[in-house]
């Protein structure tokens, strides 16, 4: 073959072939594979960029809303929204919420804090603290058991959100019933529990510095 | 692959001419002869340097060719090659390089025969000068385009000479004769009758025209034999005949003016042949020869008319046809990567700058930024914080179950003579909300909102076993209307109506285990109220 094709043809075939592998292994190993990467990263750096733009407007623009969200601020604020969940105030407030509200019972249990990642609160370094919180009670009165609810959403320290709520009538208001409520008794006409998840935001700084704070029990 | 063939080695009896194109056009390069010593190294030379090894064409041009004029049957297009291919086996037996090619003419159909096609088989031997010249040309390394007769490859030129040379206003001649000698001496004519190789001879003739009167009449007197071939072939003098004669001036003067035969008669130099026929050849070329233009001719032409076929030949030219082929494919494959490697790189670069620039920008807003907060801090504002922790709350409230709303709606749709028995209030999970999802556990309504909502409230009501169930339901469908109204952006629906006996009733049976007859049994009405925090 060598004699018919000579020496030179077949090294100038198997140059181009080489260059072809080369090429090709560039273009489709290397280059598109990078393009593409390079053409993701484009688009991030893009909605980065028109992020910062459009945080510079509103911030520019929005001189009037931030004294009204400073004032929503300092409510969250007086609301304990910054707390780090103490759990002796949790249950001065328990306690108020079951006086004022009449419920016959309401076993309440906190448990642990858990710190959680949140986009919008890592923006100013802050981090989540979510503990959640069952409540069973027993009541007379269903009316009774919303009153106690209502009452932890306005007083309890931080946001205390609503993760599922049931309630049961067990018997019907007879005239036996009635005489026991006449005298003083306070049978069990309706049960209910609600899971409840207590949130509150604080300074990643502060809390991976004393972490045992929050996730006292 | 003929079109770049510019490398003619043509085989004469007593040399091998080699023509090679140049910046001047066509050129004689070597007539190498036959004799010489190390002919096929010397002759690989000069097609490999002097020619540069550009692709080459071998035009047979010596005195022994072999011609027949064969009928070959009509047969189906698929048979056609192959019964071709066995007449001319038959035809030529001993000679391995030969080809065929159909002419114009058809015999038609008689009472003994069946229709045929008319070829023309040609053959030419397997002569130590064709040995000698395939063993050059492989030494060369050159790639062969192909092999080819020459009076074949001619015709059509005489055939393109003669039409371009009769004016329009006169009929074109049926039969035409080209005269030139080569340079081997020998006087080549060619016969074409309606545009076809009619015949061809080669004759040995004085090889000067030192004598022009001399060379005239030498030449007249082959012309004269020639003339008496074309009449058994049919020739009459009213069917035209142009004669066209390469020689210098003087002897083709004398030679036209000693012709009797009526004809037209153009006597031209090779230059002014080459100039009608569009052919490019080296101007100091002797004006008297006309091998050269066969060559330019040949060269010229995109492909041969007549290829011949032969093992040697195949066996050069096949490989490095296909080592051309590889490598203009590999060429194209190489630009193609590398024109796409281009764009691609540019791209790349274009992105990168563009990164670079966007965060060069990002970087200068988040100063920008950093300086408005500086500024709002400066007048008491902790922006990211007063921002960052109402988005929190938001989000909050957007996941929050606002249950004493719902369950306001519900007590106020219930009025003062209906109440509950149980409700209860649980988040969707995310199948739930899934169109699909609710298709396949059988929920088909077309609610537009359904994806949107978060909770689910199911209330539960007991009606007494004395309730009418047309009235009840009735009872049921008016209670859903008054939750929907006092819950706008929820959906109502009613889960279980009182005549209905599924999961949700109560069933009283005795100590054997049977349902207890003569027991009323209260009705359990179920709705489903699905809403989200707006």
């Amino acid at each position: 073959m060598i004699g018919i094709l000579g020496f030179k043809r077949i090294m100038i075939v198997l140059f181009l072939v080489a260059v072809n592998a080369l090429l090709a292994a560039a273009l489709y190993l290397y280059l598109v594979p990078e393009l593409d990467t390079m053409e993701r990263k484009v688009r991030t750096e893009r909605a980065a960029e028109n992020t910062v733009r459009g945080d510079i407007a509103n911030i520019q623009a929005e001189f009037d809303q931030l004294e009204v969200q400073q004032d929503a601020y300092d409510d969250l604020r007086a609301d304990g929204f910054f707390s780090n969940q103490s759990r002796r105030d949790a249950q001065i407030v328990f306690t108020e919420a079951k006086a004022y509200s009449d419920v016959t019972e309401a076993n309440v249990s906190v448990r642990s804090g858990m710190v959680v990642e949140d986009e919008n609160a890592a923006k100013a370094d802050q981090v989540m603290l979510e503990s959640p919180v069952s409540i069973n009670f027993t009541s007379v009165d269903d009316i009774d058991i919303y009153e106690y609810i209502h009452y932890l959403e306005q007083v309890f320290p931080g946001y205390l959100s609503v993760e599922s709520f049931s309630l049961n009538r067990n018997a019907n208001v007879s005239d036996t019933m009635l005489r026991a409520i006449a005298t003083g008794a306070t049978p069990p006409l309706v049960t209910g529990s609600v899971e409840l998840t207590w949130h509150t935001m604080v300074s990643r700084e502060d809390y991976f510095a004393n972490p045992e704070q929050g996730g006292v029990r | 692959m003929l079109g770049s063939a510019k490398t003619i080695l043509m085989i004469g009896d007593e040399a091998l001419s080699i023509y090679s194109s140049g910046f001047k056009g066509l050129e004689l390069v070597e007539a190498v002869p036959w004799s010489a010593d190390n002919f096929e190294e010397n002759a690989a030379k000069i097609i490999a340097k002097d020619c540069a090894g550009k692709s080459v064409t071998v035009l047979n041009d010596m005195v022994e060719q072999h011609y027949r004029k064969e009928r070959v049957p009509k047969v189906n297009v698929m048979d056609r090659k192959n019964v071709v291919t066995r007449k001319l086996n038959v035809a030529f037996p001993n000679y391995p390089v030969r080809a065929a090619f159909p002419l114009k003419e058809k015999i038609p159909k008689s009472d003994k025969l069946p229709a045929a096609s008319v070829y023309i088989f040609a053959a030419a031997p397997q002569s130590e000068q064709y040995v000698k010249t395939m063993e050059a040309a492989k030494r060369s390394l050159a790639s062969v385009s192909g092999y080819a007769l020459l009076p074949v490859e001619a015709a059509t030129m005489v055939k393109t000479l003669s039409a371009k040379l009769t004016p329009r206003s006169r009929p074109r001649a049926k039969w035409s004769v080209f005269i030139g000698q080569h340079q081997n001496g020998g006087l080549r004519q060619v016969v074409i009758k309606d545009g076809e190789l009619a015949l061809t001879r080669m004759t040995p003739v004085v090889d000067t025209d030192a004598d022009p009167d001399m060379w005239a009449h030498e030449v007249y007197q082959e012309f004269q034999a020639t003339l008496s071939y074309m009449a058994r072939f049919g020739f009459v003098a009213e069917d035209g005949l142009d004669i066209i004669v390469v020689a210098n001036p003087a002897a083709g003067d004398i030679l036209g003016g000693i012709i009797e035969v009526e004809a037209n008669i153009y006597t031209m130099t090779a230059s002014e042949v080459a100039k009608k026929l569009g052919l490019s050849i080296a101007s100091y070329s002797d004006q008297r020869y006309a091998d050269i233009l066969h060559a330019a001719w040949v060269s010229k032409r995109p492909k041969l008319q007549l290829p011949m076929h032969a093992k040697e030949l195949e066996a050069i030219s096949k490989p490095r046809q296909v080592a051309t082929i590889l490598s203009l494919v590999l060429i194209a494959g190489t630009c193609y990567f590398g024109y796409q490697a281009y764009i691609k790189f540019e791209e790349l670069q274009e992105a990168n700058e563009t990164v670079s620039d966007t965060r060069l920008r990002t970087a200068r807003l988040n100063e920008e930024y950093q300086i408005e907060v500086e500024k709002k801090e400066a007048l008491g504002f902790d922006v990211r914080m007063v921002q960052s922790s109402i988005a929190v709350r938001d989000a909050l409230d957007q996941a929050n179950i606002d249950v004493l709303s719902v369950i306001e709606g519900i007590g106020q749709g219930l009025g003062r003579d209906l109440r509950l028995d149980s409700v209860a209030i649980e988040p969707f999970q995310e199948s739930q909300t899934n169109r699909a999802t609710r298709m396949l556990q059988g929920d088909f309504s077309n609610d537009p909102n359904a994806a949107a909502y978060t909770y689910v409230a199911r209330v539960q009501l007991t009606f007494p076993s004395t309730t009418d169930i047309d009235r009840g339901n009735e009872e049921i469908d008016a209670l859903k209307d008054r939750i929907q109204a006092q819950l706008p952006n929820h959906n109502v629906e009613v889960e279980k109506y009182l005549k209905d006996t599924e999961y949700v009733d109560e069933l009283v049976m005795g100590e054997d285990g049977t349902p207890r007859e003569g027991v009323a049994q209260d009705f359990v009405i179920s709705l489903a109220i699905r809403g989200a925090n707006s």
